[in-house]
């Protein structure tokens, strides 16, 4: 896997083909074999000090004085595991690096560090040629169906499109098998009826089962789902959530869903991790989180969250300003600045991810007084 | 005794041919909307995407595009000020009633200051002008939580949560009684939700203002507002007080709508409405909602439910509103 790694950075010359003749075509399938270690106790993706970092462009002064080049820590040291048929939700406000940490995972940015395991095959700066077979296996399901979704395309054809890409199918006839048992599986039955439409026919709810059934022609071990229902109307969310909660069972997928609503994160995911300037601050069992939070970033975020019962109206702790700049992250804790328990410490000592003193085994938070 | 503003079954008809559509026909976008505002109150207008939560406080603002057809009154302090079309309901735009419009943060000129673009409809409405107008554009971003120097600066300055800000400070320019808000923390993350709402509350508490609340967010409005109105297919299908709605619902969409938002510490599942609202192009026979309605009777499908009074201002639109609730669990 060093040999992969070392010419990584000339993917785009020669190197990709050279990188191709030495790799075996299924290195997924080389690690499950290794003896002595099952493919059951691999989890299906092992994320490992992770990060992410955007440059910033230099003014012309900055560049003449040879400033140093600043960047946006986007994802900064970012560590998780999500295990077949599990769901992860990643919870945190814009700018806090869940779309980004997703977009790594993906191989759409190249990461500044930190490993992506899947199936235990190491996939972080993987050359094109080895990441595109295993692509099949990591697929996206973005927010907004009305954008993914290409107008002029047939539900048939946005569907078989990735089977096309991926050269799946032999066939018209067995792809088209392979269409129905997807629009079936993503809840779209009977899928004659959709076949032949175009996106602009069908409701939010079908066009984000319709991009789901896209993503399921190529049999995903884990799927990616940023905010896939926030565009949607109320009414129908929770069905699409629903098709996701069944989809990890009966297909045994990982699903890292992608939310700002901690309420949804709650209810149908197992594991919440939330992230703060591109950490995560705290992680464990959905309900550990949600009832018993130990950073104050997540108890201030769970105060906020309107509750429907009109009688339960508790006092949020609104905490003042906005999340910094990711440019100049905060020394200490980076949540110190906002934090409403802040001590001396918080401003000097970075904490690090540990078990707190009042939480339950996997229960993680970066706090000096957890 | 007149309420500060009442609307009074109000329709709106959209005219497809004259928007340029090919197919021409009508919309009932709003089919007999009534409800009333008190001073200081807030009050939410819930429902799903194209329920008709929009178009109704667009006509109250007299906002609806030319190919829109208006019916049904709408009485500031006992006039109607749709009467006169244009002309009568200019004089109340800004004025007694304002708007924040839906995605306002994001609609502000790039090219002027925060503070110009506040004074800008003062001139306009003889209030103030130039540096009394200034002034006072500092003193409303101070009112909303900005300091008032920021009034020198251009929206890319500011964060969303502080252009939301400048938007409502803008509505508030010419000190309206009534500030409709459109999904005002839609685009908004949590903890600056949070804020904007903790503002529209202090704005109604301290200055009397009544807000009404358009959102698709029912836990926003049970945590804002004393009363609602829960719309479907252009109706107001229930309405009354915010706990009557979340703790004795009688509209059978009342209760989906509820059992589908997701809530932190809640342990009921979360279960989807099956099927989409009724097109509102054509005549609606029946109750709009029975096609989806898990309790529907026989004569749900031919007769069309009107709004009963419950006592204490509680409403629905259902023929088995006012059923104790234990029959309705066991017909279910």
């Amino acid at each position: 896997m060093s040999d992969a790694q070392a010419f990584a950075p000339d993917t785009k010359g020669t190197g990709s083909s050279l990188a191709a003749a030495v790799i075996p075509a299924q290195p997924s399938d080389a690690a499950a074999a290794v003896p002595g270690r099952s493919a059951a106790d691999t989890p299906l993706l092992e994320v490992t000090d992770l990060v992410t970092q955007y440059p910033v462009r230099r003014t012309l002064v900055d560049a003449a004085r040879r400033a140093p080049r600043s960047h946006v820590h986007a994802v900064d040291g970012v560590s998780f595991s999500l295990g077949r048929g599990q769901m992860m939700a990643l919870v945190g406000e814009s700018g806090c690096g869940k779309t980004s940490t997703a977009q790594t995972i993906l191989g759409m940015v190249k990461p500044a560090g930190g490993a992506i395991r899947l199936n235990g095959t190491d996939i972080a700066g993987l050359p094109e040629r080895q990441m595109r077979p295993l692509r099949r296996k990591v697929q996206m399901i973005y927010q907004d169906p009305y954008e993914s979704l290409d107008p002029r395309f047939r539900v048939r054809q946005t569907v078989e499109e990735p089977m096309l890409v991926h050269g799946i199918g032999r066939s018209q006839a067995d792809r088209l098998d392979l269409i129905v048992k997807a629009l079936e599986q993503a809840g779209l039955t009977p899928a004659d009826m959709y076949l032949d439409r175009y996106p602009h026919e069908l409701s939010g709810g079908q066009r984000q089962r319709v991009a789901i059934a896209a993503s399921l022609v190529l049999g995903p071990d884990l799927l990616l789902a940023d905010e896939p229902v926030s565009m949607l109307d109320v009414s129908v969310r929770a069905g699409v959530l629903a098709l996701l909660d069944g989809l990890r069972k009966t297909a045994d997928m990982g699903i890292l869903m992608i939310t700002h609503d901690l309420s949804t994160a709650a209810h149908f995911a197992d594991k919440i991790a939330v992230m703060y300037l591109g950490r995560i601050v705290e992680q464990g069992t959905a309900s550990e989180v949600v009832h018993n939070p130990q950073h104050p970033y997540t108890k201030a975020l769970l105060s906020v969250v309107p509750k429907r019962d009109p009688r339960d109206r508790s006092v949020p702790q609104i905490l003042a300003g906005e999340t910094p700049d990711p440019i100049l992250v905060p020394s200490g804790c980076r949540f110190h600045p906002r934090c409403p328990v802040a001590v001396e410490r918080c401003r000097t000592d970075d904490p690090a991810l540990r078990v707190p003193a009042a939480g339950a085994p996997g229960h993680l938070a970066a706090c000096h007084l957890a | 005794m007149t309420s500060l503003l009442e609307v009074d079954d109000l329709h709106v008809w959209f005219d497809l041919a004259r928007s340029g559509q090919q197919h021409g026909g009508q919309v009932h976008a709003v089919q007999g909307v009534s409800f009333a505002l008190e001073p200081g109150e807030r009050f939410g207008l819930v429902g799903e995407s194209g329920c008709g939560k929009t178009t109704t406080i667009l006509a109250l603002m007299g906002l609806l595009p030319p190919n829109a057809a208006v019916a049904g009154e709408v009485r500031f302090n006992g006039t109607n000020i749709l009467a006169g079309g244009e002309d009568s309901v200019r004089q109340y735009r800004w004025k007694d009633l304002a708007m924040v419009f839906q995605g306002a943060m994001n609609a502000l000129n790039p090219v002027k200051t925060v503070g110009w673009q506040i004074a800008e409809p003062m001139a306009f409405h003889g209030i103030a002008e130039g540096k009394a107008a200034l002034q006072r554009a500092g003193e409303l971003l101070e009112l909303v939580g900005i300091p008032a120097t920021s009034a020198q600066r251009y929206p890319h300055e500011f964060s969303g949560g502080m252009r939301q800000r400048a938007s409502i400070a803008m509505a508030l320019a010419c000190q309206p009684k009534i500030l409709l808000a459109d999904e005002p923390t839609t685009a908004l993350d949590v903890m600056v939700q949070a804020q904007i709402l903790e503002l529209l509350a202090r704005l109604s508490d301290d200055l009397g203002l009544a807000v009404v609340l358009v959102t698709h967010d029912l836990a926003v409005v049970a945590q804002m507002c004393s009363r609602a109105a829960v719309m479907y297919a252009g109706e107001v299908a229930e309405t009354g007080p915010m706990e009557a709605l979340y703790h004795d619902p009688q509209h059978p969409y009342t209760r989906l709508l509820f059992a589908a938002t997701p809530d932190l510490f809640g342990t009921g599942a979360v279960t989807s409405i099956p099927g989409s609202p009724p097109r509102l192009d054509r005549e609606v026979t029946g109750c709009p909602f029975q096609p989806r309605c898990d309790v529907s009777l026989d004569r749900c499908a031919t007769d069309h439910p009107a709004l009963r009074q419950l006592g204490g201002g509680h409403l629905a639109a259902c023929v088995r509103a006012g059923a104790a609730s234990a029959d309705l669990a066991e017909t279910r």
